[in-house]
């Protein structure tokens, strides 16, 4: 009987055998430093020298900040002329014989500023007397500045330039992201016939305004160069930029092609290919109506009634890489109208249902904008936000992992349209990369602030259907101001205004007259 | 009356199964799992004038035994023990620092690795030592709360917010991460979507199969979004988290 209960007991309670949980802590650490309330110290003007009938050249002392020093801004009888990196700047188109009186001060990369400097007083020199027929004056004074053997070399973060002058010259170099030349000018004080100047300090793959000024002793002035530079970035991607501006137009039965070529040191020629029947995917994918240099090319005799041709303009460098190709199109086809680059993803569509091409098994996929990537010289890879910002002097690198879309025959597309002018739009391809881990396209700067519809449109050929997703993208160059997110909502809310309105007075003015 | 037994007897049964059955199931809590248990019976002592027999039933007391190249689970149910193993995370700094009068965002991410051999899988989840998650000695940057109940697809924040927020993508990853591309709850893993608070509660971040040897990679990302008129106080901001591993 006992037996029987202790079985009883041990069926009821058995012995169990456990399985602990494994847990393991880890820490996420986040700096966040405090901003910046420091001014730094007031710079002291201490030369103020008058170099011209229109210019005076300004030397201060440099300024200290507790954290970073940005500039200066140079103020001429209490205005805002100009901001500069330099402690020293060259103010001009002033009035000959006329007294100014300037000051300056600094301010740090927080926007914090210097209480102003003390202000020093000078007078341009009087305006040069022209010599006459008889006058006893040096022939050197009435000779023209010359320009000789100009040269520049870009790396990656420096620029060299060289030249020589007929004679004598001081000059001003000035520089910036913008032709307002705000990152900064210096003034060589010393005539020399052979001149050179390096800029180091610079950012890879950015483009540069600057401008070099030659003068003499006696007022004249010259313009050495004028003109733009896109600093090296060979380590930050291998793909050649992109052209800009790729326009196909209707002339005719002519299609007129218009394009700017990217600055860079290995760039060779373009290539144009054409196709009737979809974007050409790579240089080999349709006729090549031009290869060469330029900036332009009539594509001529090749439309007739109701015919499109579609462009895919490529960059050669010269080292043989390819860029991912910016495409085109214009036709007198009824459904695509405009001569100008249309908007992809409904071409795109509007071609396949034309084909009407077999549809193969396809297993649905979602393309999202957020699946796109895009870096810039010295940050990182980052993903496309519904709202992206880049630096609009610098080069942009799109790139859509491979595992984003499938991986049978398909044609990518990222359209940029200006949300001030629709009708100004911009397509390029991405193409796979050497790793074939994604589909890349490099873009040269941008060049200006604004906001961007960002389009991604894969189409696909096993069914013949074109997939999207939006997104916005703002381009800001420094100095310049972005602009707000949302302005074109409170554009869109004043615009129903102006029309709720328009409506009423438009009633009232018929009621009244009934 | 013989019916009457009948009956009872019946009852006996009944119950005497229910509560052997009911009790020989797995069981689990928060923390651990009975991964399996046993009916014991007990044997006795049986005699005659010819032999005397002590017999047994049920399990031997065997267990594990290993060398270098083996490992043994010898014994009554010994096979039923699940090998399950979670590979150390990395702690995360978040790049870049945050501060100046711009705020933006901060991004980092870390890695485990799932490993178990039972037949019925795993469940991966963190939890948050404290609320909010992120804090420095005096002060802190506000949990990330999603618009709905699920994490939301885009990372979005108020210029006047401060928010810490997490995503998880990998093969097993937990439906809530999952996103369709427009929203979250189904779909595909995403490592820039699909943005959720970590809390003090634990949360599933991941479930799967046995996948011994090999695991299964889960990724875990951060982002910290400052706008530019949130300014939280300058300092070193930490979260300590907790993944726990369970056997299924």
């Amino acid at each position: 009987m006992i037996r029987i209960w202790i079985s009883i007991i041990c069926l009821v309670f058995g012995m169990p055998v456990t399985a602990a949980a494994v847990t393991d802590d880890f820490t996420v650490e986040l700096s966040y430093f405090t901003p910046d309330s420091i001014p730094p110290s007031t710079p002291v003007l201490a030369s103020s020298t008058p170099i011209s009938d229109t210019q005076i050249s300004l030397i201060w002392s440099t300024s200290t900040d507790d954290q970073v020093l940005a500039g200066y801004q140079v103020f001429r009888d209490g205005s805002f002329v100009a901001t500069t990196t330099l402690p020293m700047y060259v103010d001009a188109g002033l009035l000959a014989s006329t007294t100014y009186s300037h000051t300056v001060r600094a301010f740090d990369t927080a926007f914090n500023y210097s209480t102003t400097s003390n202000s020093v007083s000078t007078t341009t020199l009087q305006t040069p007397v022209s010599p006459t027929a008889n006058s006893n004056d040096s022939q050197t004074t009435r000779v023209a500045i010359e320009v000789y053997n100009f040269d520049t070399t870009i790396k990656e973060t420096e620029a060299s330039f060289s030249w020589n002058t007929n004679r004598p010259t001081r000059f001003i170099f000035r520089y910036g992201l913008t032709t307002d030349y705000e990152l900064g000018s210096r003034f060589f004080d010393l005539s020399q016939i052979q001149h050179s100047y390096l800029l180091d300090g610079l950012v890879a793959g950015t483009q540069y305004y600057y401008e070099i000024i030659a003068m003499t002793a006696g007022g004249r002035d010259a313009v050495v160069s004028r003109s733009t530079f896109v600093t090296d970035d060979s380590s930050f991607s291998d793909l050649p930029p992109n052209v800009t501006q790729f326009t196909a137009t209707v002339e005719g039965i002519d299609v007129a092609l218009a394009w700017q070529v990217p600055t860079f040191d290995d760039f060779a020629y373009v290539r144009i290919v054409a196709n009737n029947t979809f974007y050409p995917r790579d240089p080999a994918d349709g006729v090549t109506v031009y290869q060469g240099a330029n900036t332009s090319y009539q594509d001529t005799n090749v439309l007739s009634v109701d015919t499109y041709r579609y462009y895919t303009i490529f960059v050669y460098s010269s080292s043989g890489t390819i860029s991912s190709g910016v495409v085109a199109g214009a036709g007198t086809r009824t459904k695509a109208q405009s001569t100008n680059s249309p908007r992809l993803p409904d071409r795109a569509r509007e071609e396949v249902e034309e084909k009407e091409e077999v549809v193969k098994p396809f297993v649905p996929y979602t393309v999202s904008i957020t699946d796109l990537q895009y870096k810039q010289p010295g940050s990182q890879l980052r993903s496309f936000g519904s709202v992206s910002n880049v630096d609009g002097s610098r080069n942009i690198l799109f790139s859509l992992p491979y595992t984003a879309v499938p991986e049978h025959l398909k044609s990518i597309m990222v359209t940029l349209v200006d949300t001030n002018d629709a009708t100004q739009q911009f397509s390029f391809l991405l193409r796979i990369n050497e790793d074939k881990t994604a589909y890349e396209a490099l873009l040269a700067p941008l060049g200006v602030s604004g906001a961007y519809e960002v389009v991604l449109a894969v189409h696909d050929y096993a069914v013949g259907a074109t997939t999207t997703d939006n997104g916005m993208l703002y381009s800001q160059i420094v100095g310049t101001v972005a602009p707000d997110a949302q302005w074109y909502v409170w554009y869109g809310l004043f615009a129903v205004w102006l029309i709720i309105l328009m409506v009423i007075m438009r009633w009232l003015f018929f009621s009244s007259e009934e | 009356m013989q019916r009457s037994r009948y009956s009872i007897t019946i009852a006996c049964v009944i119950l005497f199964c229910a509560t052997t059955i009911g009790h020989a199931q797995v069981r689990s809590s928060t923390n651990f799992q009975i991964q399996s248990d046993s009916i014991n019976v007990g044997g006795g002592l049986s005699s005659s004038t010819t032999f005397v027999q002590e017999s047994t039933v049920g399990e031997i007391a065997t267990g594990p035994s290993n060398s270098a190249s083996y490992q043994i689970n010898a014994g009554y149910q010994q096979m039923q023990q699940v090998y399950i193993a979670l590979s150390a995370a990395t702690d995360v700094i978040m790049d870049p620092a945050l501060g100046g009068i711009t705020g933006g965002v901060s991004t980092g991410s870390t890695s485990v690795v799932a490993t178990t051999d039972g037949v019925a899988g795993y469940q991966l989840s963190i939890t948050a030592s404290s609320s909010p998650a992120l804090q420095s000695p005096t002060a802190f940057i506000a949990d990330y709360v999603p618009s709905g109940a699920v994490p939301d697809r885009d990372f979005t924040f108020a210029t006047t917010d401060a928010v810490f927020a997490y995503g998880v993508a990998g093969a097993d990853t937990a439906d809530r991460f999952l996103t369709n591309g427009a929203i979250c709850g189904a779909g595909a893993a995403s490592s820039t979507a699909c943005w959720d608070g970590l809390s003090t509660t634990p949360v599933v971040i991941a479930t799967g199969g046995a996948n011994h040897p090999v695991g299964v990679t889960t990724d875990i990302y951060f982002r910290v979004g400052v706008g530019g008129l949130a300014a939280p106080e300058a300092g070193i901001y930490r979260a300590t988290s907790t993944l726990t591993l369970l056997p299924l």
